[in-house]
């Protein structure tokens, strides 16, 4: 009755639930028509005639693709975008001390999407908003730690580097954003012990200070190409996740950040996923300097960008 | 359509949303039923309407343009009153939107006199019927002395279990009804008919049925017990386990008006009757409800993404419906990055992602919680279900309570509070 499920979203996707389904619009091109999809056409009636126009809905009615939406409310319309993107910016933006990011203040963005949601009351059918459960405002970044502290007792660096993490593994608010949040230490020790350090960059405003209940504590899957495995369990140590243990095989690890509780995302982390998270920070980017934005910043944006 | 109607209606701005539109509470409790009024009035009942219809409806709104003008002015009398006397108990607009209507019908002019009556009716107008006043009730000896022994009385005059359980064409109309089958005579009304629910609820008490309570979580025990009047605390357990305080307290609590309440001395014998009945409920079109709300309940298969979600289709519309909810959920869930492995194991009992985890592996024992309490209330207010789309209505908003409900969790275990511990 609605056409295909759709793909799982991703870090790109700004999604609205509406009454009778959702919709999706991609924030890399938020001037296009959102993606529909609807379980429910009949509760979406309600609303299709604003959104899409008088004549979509009646093809909808028929079981017909909605086709091309011509809004009967224009200013329903944007502020619909301007929610989903809220939610997306609640979930996805890519603060990051690294990468000159700001975080948003969850209770800004939490009194703002509550305003849109009554102004999309049409579309959400008279149901309660989302609600949000916010931290305190982030605190003024303080970023001091080098890469691999943790083995910095004096031993010989065999070899080291940095990577970024896949956004899709963690809940907001853990992690740094950044493509090089991630940095490692292989070192033999005086004791011709070898260890694995590693430190990832803590999300904005988190800190050793904050208590992060266990379930909530990362962890590092450490592989290597000879088949070695190792998951190494993080802790904060100042604004760091970090970790060592000893390599689980020969060659260049590869590092991959995550939260046990947290599902396999349905596609690997590949060279696609990074070019997609970096045009997510070119976006962020862009909304702070105030470029022309499709979508109006947000007073969340705009206060972050006045304490960039 | 509506919209357009209303767009022609002016100072009716306190009804209306920020695109000209009526408020979605608007069209909910003020347009539709008693405006609209699509049960006397079929033509304007479809989605998409016939010309007829939409001449129709345009024309009920129109010619209640007077009355809805009066309402939104009373509307607005009420929230200054109210914002005066710092009222701030539940949503303004489910409050008083069809208070506002009935006032604007009897044709009073809005003055802020009658709107702080009204207000201190509509918020104040307890009498007697507070949770203090219930305790105190049950504290006194005598009553208590007099209650316990009704409850005797109730408990051990029950309709047991002796005897069959459901007829034997019962599971078949349960399941029509889930699938929405029209035929004559209705499903619904025959299941009543045959007191299915009386039946269903009976075999409850016995430890051999299938599922037993126990596992479909209204109860701790192998089977009810007899409920105890009081215990002296409010700590909601399993809803057959609950004391007679804890569910007139329920009651109280969850009442928007209680001025529209039996007497306090009488919810509790009443109470005390209803929890010695069948589902500790005593309509039997709310009996029959359980009885329905058990089977979707039983199917029903949460948030299992991968292999699982095809293990084949849902038995019945109803259960696929809520299914489909669940998918949705599922998908705004990742869109929030508030994820959840459905086997998320290792956690110790007192990990909130344990507890998560361990209601979606029974995903019917909240669901049925949920009905239960709902079915309880109406039954307090003695609101049946008769219609197949009233059955439905209630069957899937606890549906979308529960997953509301899985979402608020699943975002409070997994957000990072910053605030620095003190």
């Amino acid at each position: 009755m609605s056409g295909p499920a759709p793909r799982e979203p991703g870090p790109a996707d700004a999604v609205l639930e509406v009454a009778g389904g959702h919709l999706t619009w991609n924030v890399l091109d938020p001037a296009a028509d959102p993606v529909p999809f609807l379980d429910d056409p009949a509760a979406a009636q309600g609303w299709l005639w604003a959104l899409w126009g008088e004549a979509a809905a009646l093809r909808a009615a028929a079981g017909a693709p909605l086709g091309p939406a011509v809004p009967a409310l224009p200013g329903l319309a944007d502020a619909a975008r301007r929610l989903a993107w809220a939610h997306w910016a609640a979930h996805w933006w890519p603060a990051s001390v690294l990468d000159a990011i700001p975080a948003l203040d969850g209770r800004v963005l939490a009194g703002e999407i509550a305003e849109l949601a009554a102004e999309c009351d049409l579309l959400l059918g008279g149901e309660e908003p989302e609600p949000l459960v916010t931290g305190e405002p982030p605190a003024p970044p303080g970023y001091a730690l080098a890469a691999g502290e943790a083995a910095d007792a004096g031993g010989l660096v065999l070899a080291s580097g940095t990577a970024g993490t896949d956004w899709r593994r963690c809940p907001p608010g853990l992690l740094d954003a950044s493509e090089e949040a991630v940095s490692w230490e292989i070192t033999r020790l005086p004791a011709r012990a070898t260890v694995l350090a590693l430190a990832v960059v803590a999300a904005p405003g988190l800190t050793d200070r904050t208590r992060v209940p266990e379930h909530l504590r990362p962890r590092a899957r450490v592989t290597t190409a000879d088949g070695g495995l190792a998951e190494i369990p993080l802790r904060l140590t100042d604004d760091s996740w970090t970790g060592s243990a000893p390599p689980p095989g020969a060659g260049r690890p590869d590092i991959t950040v995550h939260l046990p509780a947290f599902p396999e995302p349905p596609t690997p982390d590949d060279a696609e996923q990074r070019r997609l998270r970096q045009r997510i920070r070119a976006l962020a980017h862009a909304r702070l300097a105030g470029s022309g934005p499709v979508i109006a910043p947000l007073r969340a944006e705009t206060e972050a960008a006045r304490d960039r | 359509m509506i919209h357009e109607a209303w767009q022609r209606l002016d100072g009716v701005a306190a009804l209306s949303g920020a695109h000209g539109g009526p408020l979605s509470r608007t069209v909910k409790l003020i347009l539709d039923p008693l405006v609209i009024r699509p049960l006397q009035h079929p033509l304007c009942a479809p989605t998409v309407l016939t010309p007829d219809g939409a001449v129709l409806l345009t024309s009920l709104i129109l010619a209640s343009g007077d009355v809805l003008r009066a309402t939104a002015r009373w509307f607005e009398v009420l929230k200054k009153e109210r914002r005066r006397l710092r009222i701030t108990d539940g949503h303004p607009q489910d409050r008083y939107f069809q208070r506002c209507f009935e006032l604007a019908t009897g044709g009073t002019a809005p003055e802020p006199a009658t709107a702080e009556r009204v207000l201190r009716e509509l918020h104040g107008a307890t009498e007697g019927r507070t949770t203090g006043a219930l305790k105190d009730h049950l504290a006194d000896p005598a009553t208590a002395a007099r209650l316990r022994a009704r409850l005797d009385t109730a408990w051990s005059g029950r309709e047991t279990a002796a005897g069959a359980g459901p007829a034997p064409g019962v599971p078949g109309l349960i399941t029509a009804v889930l699938d929405g089958a029209r035929a004559e005579p209705d499903p619904l009304a025959e299941l009543a008919r045959l007191r299915a629910g009386t039946a269903t609820g009976r075999t409850l008490a016995d430890p051999e049925r299938v599922p037993p309570a126990r596992r479909l979580g209204l109860t701790g025990r192998p089977v009810p017990g007899k409920p105890r009047l009081t215990d002296g605390s409010v700590s909601f357990g399993p809803p057959l386990d609950r004391t007679v305080h804890e569910r007139v307290f329920t009651t109280l609590r969850s009442s928007t008006d209680r001025s529209v309440l039996p007497p306090l001395p009488r919810l509790v014998t009443e109470e005390i009757d209803r929890s010695c009945a069948p589902w500790g409920l005593t309509d039997e079109t709310l009996r029959v409800a359980a009885a329905i709300g058990e089977q979707l309940a039983l199917g029903l298969r949460p948030l299992t993404a991968g292999p699982e979600a095809t293990a084949g289709p849902a038995p019945t519309a109803a259960q696929r419906a809520v299914e489909a909810r669940w998918r949705r959920e599922a998908y705004v869930l990742r869109a929030r990055r508030l994820l959840l492995r459905p086997d998320a194991a290792g956690a110790p009992p007192d990990d909130p992602l344990h507890r998560i985890a361990d209601e979606l592996r029974r995903p019917w024992q909240g669901y049925l919680r949920r009905l239960w309490a709902r079915l309880h209330g109406r039954d307090v207010r003695r609101a049946p279900v008769t219609a197949p789309e009233e059955l439905w209505d209630l069957l899937d908003g606890v549906a979308r309570s529960v997953i509301l409900d899985h979402r608020a969790r699943v975002r409070q275990a997994l957000t990072v509070r910053t605030a620095v511990e003190a």
